[in-house]
């Protein structure tokens, strides 16, 4: 949906027609239910935070006044609620140690990675992602799945630019390392045949 | 410069690889519950949105009239319906006011309950208001 058709229905929905926010709704459920589902890591939950995300869109939709996009005012929405529903749930973080990484070991996770089915190497994505910092993996996934700019990430997130830069690095990190030990069977018997 | 080309291949290897994994979709109710769940919020609303029966418009055309009404001369009569100066305002000089005193304190006592009891009335609309936003 473009940023004029939303700005469409938004306008009908301040006049009261309740039926112009399903269109909203059925444009960006899934966008905001992956970003939710990404975060709380549960299917549940995630679905908790869409409705309240939506819930919250419409009761403050005459506040949107379309300098950014709908879809990053969404994210915003969702973004804050993801981590209060975290919060509430006092999920454990889990850390990882990441050394400084080189280029070699780039190509060899590459190399295994492509020689993986495409919708089992997703898969294994998808799974990896899951075991990063919920910040982490949200940015990851704002900034490459959603290919947001710096810009509209610091305006969901509320984070320095500086910060954002930083996190980013690492998180890019800490998914490579994470995904090097969950095909490093892969990598053995890669290297093994050679 | 090894570390900027091996930043670089890690966004370039972030960039391909996150993009494959495929989007998530809610259950299929899910715009269908939301939008009940919306439909019932805003019934709830509309219950509770206290509408005054004139309007603050209304209440300016009505004041207008009332003016054109009392101090406007009709054509017929050339002169105002009312005039202040023709009233004859000597009757409050007869009214006799009972000799009773009040004592300070039951005086301030007054003036506070009823100050609390307005500060209550605004404070108890905000409340329900907010209950129901």
């Amino acid at each position: 949906m473009t940023h004029k058709n939303d700005q469409i229905y938004i306008d009908k929905v301040i006049k009261g027609d309740i039926n112009a926010f399903a269109y909203l709704v059925d444009a960006y459920k899934n966008m905001v239910f992956s970003l939710a589902f990404k975060m709380t890591k549960n299917r549940e939950e995630a679905e908790e935070v869409s409705q309240d995300t939506f819930i919250k869109a419409y009761k403050n939709i005459n506040k949107f006044k379309g300098d950014s996009k709908f879809s990053t005012w969404l994210y915003r929405i969702t973004y804050h609620g993801s981590l209060d529903n975290i919060k509430k749930n006092k999920k454990n973080k889990n850390t990882l140690e990441i050394n400084d990484i080189t280029f070699n070991q780039i190509k060899s996770v590459e190399n295994i990675l492509e020689g993986i089915e495409r919708k089992e190497r997703a898969k294994i994505m998808n799974d990896c992602l899951l075991q990063l910092q919920e910040k982490e993996r949200s940015l990851i996934w704002m900034f490459y799945y959603d290919e947001l700019s710096l810009r509209e990430i610091i305006e969901i997130t509320e984070i320095s630019e500086a910060n954002l830069k930083v996190k980013l690095h690492r998180a890019r990190k800490k998914l490579l390392a994470i995904v090097e030990k969950n095909v490093e069977p892969e990598l053995i018997n890669h290297y093994g045949r050679n | 410069m090894e570390e900027i080309k091996n930043n670089n291949e890690l966004d370039a290897f972030a960039k391909k690889y996150v993009k494959e994994i495929k989007l998530e979709s809610p259950s299929k109710d899910f715009t269908t519950s939301l939008m009940s769940k919306i439909v019932s919020e805003h019934q709830i609303k509309n219950v509770f949105t206290a509408k005054a029966l004139i309007s603050k418009k209304g209440w300016f055309v009505i004041f207008l009239f009332v003016l054109v009404v009392i101090f406007i001369p009709f054509e017929s009569q050339e002169k105002s319906l009312v005039s202040f100066s023709n009233i004859d305002f000597s009757f409050f000089n007869k009214i006799q006011i009972p000799n009773f005193s009040i004592s300070n304190a039951v005086l301030c006592a007054i003036l506070f309950f009823g100050l609390m009891f307005m500060a209550q009335v605004v404070f108890l609309k905000n409340h329900f208001n907010k209950r129901f936003e």
